[in-house]
C-alpha cells in the first residue's frame, strides 16, 4: 500500500495539531503567569537578596515587568480623550515618564511581599485581543484579588491592572484629566517626570 | 486520481471530528481547570463585562473646597500626629500582640458585619462571620488569634451599612471626607453612624458597663493608633503613586465601594 494514501491524513493532523500548540503556548494566562514567575524568582533568588544587591534586583526586575506591561497602551488609556492634544513626541516623552512612575509603584509594592502567594483563576475573553485574568494574592491568610486586563498585539501585554476593584488605569485618567483641565500636556509631563527624578534633577 | 477508498474517506471523518473535538474543549474551558473560586456573590452571576468600557465610576463632589481642606488636614494630622506616635507605640509594643490586638477588636464589631450581611439578604456571609465569630471566640482566645481565616470558607470579610444601603439602591449622594477618619460619601457617613448602633464599643459605657463614658473613645483611638502601627508605609505609598492625591483618593475610593457592593449585591437585586 503505497505511503501516498496516508498523506492527507499527515496534513489534516498538521493543520489541526498546529493552531492548537501555539494557542495553548501563548494565552493571556500563561504569559502572565510565566513573567510573574519570573518576577518571582528574582525576589527570591538569595543572590540578588540584600541591600547591596538591590540595583542589579531592580533593574532585572524592570526588564522581566516591561516584558509583559504596554506602557503605551497603558499610558494612553490613562490620558484617554486628551491623548489627541499630546504632539508624537509628548506622547513618547509621556509615556516614558508613566512608565518610570509605575516601575517605581510597581517595585516598591513588590519588594515587601515576601511570604504571599499568587493564584490563578479564570481568564475571560473579550472578542479577540482583549482578555482579563484574575488572579488572587494570598498574603498571611487574607486574599486580595488583583485582576489583569490584556491586549493582544505581538503577544498579550498587560494595559491595566484592577485591584480590589480600582482600575489603575481609570485612577490616572481621572488625575491626568483633572491636571489637564487647567495645564498643558508639556506640564503634565514634568510632573510625571519630577515625582521619580533624584531631588537635585527636579524642575 | 480515483477518489479515496470508503474506509480511508471514514477514517478523515473521524480525524477530522476527533480534532474539531480537541479544539473545541479548551475553548470551552479557556482557563484551563482553575475556576475554583471560593465564596463570594459574584461567581453566581453572569459576568459583568469589561466595565472599562462601561461609564466610568464617579462620585459627585459638590463639596470640592471643604473636602480638600479636611484632606490637607487629614494629611498633616497622620505626619505630624498619628505617624510619629503609631510608629513610637510600634517601637515598644512586639508587633504580634498589636495584630493580636487587631484581630480582638474586629472580632468585637462581629454584630456589625452579621447583621449587615442579613441586611443584604446574604444569609451565607452571615453564616460566615457567626462561624469566624465563634471559631476566633473560643480557639482565638477571645479573638486574639484569627484562627479562622486559615479555612477557605472563613475569610475576613467586610460588610457595613453604607455597603447594605448601597446594596438596597442607593447611591453615594456624594463624597465626603471626614475629618481623622477619611473617605466617605453620604450614604457611607450615614451608614458609619447606623453601624455604631450595633457597635458593642459604643456601649463600652455607663448605663451597660460601669466603666466612664470616655472609655470607649480610648478603645476607639486606641485601635486607631494600633491599626496604623501595622500599615506603616501605606499612605506614603498611596501618596508617591499619585500625581494628584485628593483625586486619586476620591477614585479609588469611589471604584473600591462600587465593587463592594456590587460583589454583595444578590443576583435577583441586580439590574434594576
Amino acid at each position: 500500500m503505497p505511503l501516498t494514501r496516508l498523506l492527507p491524513v499527515f496534513l489534516l493532523m498538521l493543520v489541526c495539531w498546529v493552531p492548537q500548540a501555539s494557542a495553548a503556548a501563548g494565552g493571556p494566562r500563561e504569559t502572565l503567569e510565566k513573567s510573574i514567575a519570573l518576577v518571582i524568582d528574582i525576589l527570591k533568588n538569595p543572590g540578588l537578596a540584600g541591600q547591596d544587591k538591590s540595583m542589579p534586583r531592580r533593574i532585572k526586575l524592570i526588564d522581566a515587568i516591561d516584558g509583559v506591561f504596554d506602557s503605551t497602551e497603558l499610558a494612553r488609556r490613562a490620558v484617554a480623550k486628551d491623548w489627541d492634544k499630546f504632539t508624537p513626541d509628548q506622547q513618547a516623552r509621556f509615556t516614558d515618564v508613566f512608565r518610570k512612575l509605575l516601575e517605581r509603584t510597581y517595585m516598591d509594592r513588590i519588594e515587601s511581599y515576601t511570604d504571599q502567594r499568587v493564584e490563578y483563576l479564570n481568564e475571560t475573553l473579550y472578542g479577540e485581543d482583549k482578555a482579563e485574568v484574575a488572579t488572587k494574592v494570598v498574603s498571611k491568610g487574607v486574599d486580595i484579588p488583583i485582576s489583569y486586563r490584556m491586549i493582544k498585539k505581538e503577544g498579550w501585554r498587560v494595559y491595566d491592572v484592577v485591584i480590589e476593584g480600582v482600575s489603575l488605569v481609570q485612577n490616572y485618567r481621572n488625575q491626568f484629566g483633572q491636571i489637564l483641565m487647567k495645564e498643558s500636556p508639556e506640564q503634565l509631563i514634568v510632573r510625571v517626570a519630577n515625582m521619580t527624578a533624584p531631588p537635585a534633577e527636579k524642575k | 486520481m480515483n477518489p479515496l477508498r470508503p474506509r480511508a474517506r471514514a477514517l478523515l471523518l473521524a480525524l477530522g471530528l476527533i480534532c474539531l473535538a480537541a479544539q473545541a474543549a479548551p475553548a470551552a474551558e479557556p482557563a484551563g481547570a482553575v475556576s475554583a473560586r471560593s465564596g463570594g456573590l459574584d461567581q453566581a452571576c453572569p459576568a459583568p463585562g469589561d466595565d472599562e468600557y462601561g461609564p466610568p465610576v464617579t462620585i459627585a463632589d459638590p463639596l470640592e473646597g471643604f473636602n480638600r481642606a479636611v484632606f490637607k488636614f487629614n494629611d498633616a494630622f497622620y505626619f505630624n500626629v498619628l505617624k510619629p506616635v503609631s510608629h513610637g507605640y510600634a517601637a515598644v509594643v512586639p508587633g504580634p500582640f498589636r495584630s493580636g490586638l487587631r484581630n480582638a477588636y474586629d472580632n468585637l464589631l462581629f454584630p456589625v458585619r452579621f447583621i449587615n450581611s442579613l441586611l443584604q439578604f446574604n444569609p451565607g456571609k452571615a453564616a460566615n462571620e457567626l462561624g469566624r465569630f465563634a471559631l476566633n471566640s473560643v480557639f482565638g482566645v477571645g479573638g486574639l488569634f484569627d484562627v479562622a481565616k486559615e479555612r477557605p470558607g472563613l475569610k475576613p470579610q467586610e460588610a457595613d451599612f453604607g455597603q447594605t444601603l448601597g446594596v438596597w439602591g442607593f447611591g453615594h449622594g456624594f463624597y465626603f471626607m471626614i475629618p481623622f477618619l477619611g473617605p466617605s460619601s453620604l450614604r457611607d457617613g450615614l451608614g458609619r453612624a447606623g453601624d455604631l448602633a450595633f457597635s458593642p464599643v459604643t456601649y463600652l459605657t455607663q448605663p451597660v458597663t460601669s466603666v466612664a463614658w470616655y472609655w470607649s473613645w480610648v478603645a476607639r483611638i486606641g485601635d486607631g493608633v494600633n491599626d496604623a502601627s501595622l500599615r506603616q508605609g501605606e499612605y506614603e505609598s498611596f501618596k508617591n503613586a499619585a500625581v494628584e492625591p485628593y483625586t486619586a483618593m476620591r477614585d479609588a475610593y469611589a471604584q473600591y465601594r462600587k465593587q463592594l457592593v456590587g460583589k454583595n449585591t444578590p443576583c435577583f437585586m441586580r439590574g434594576q
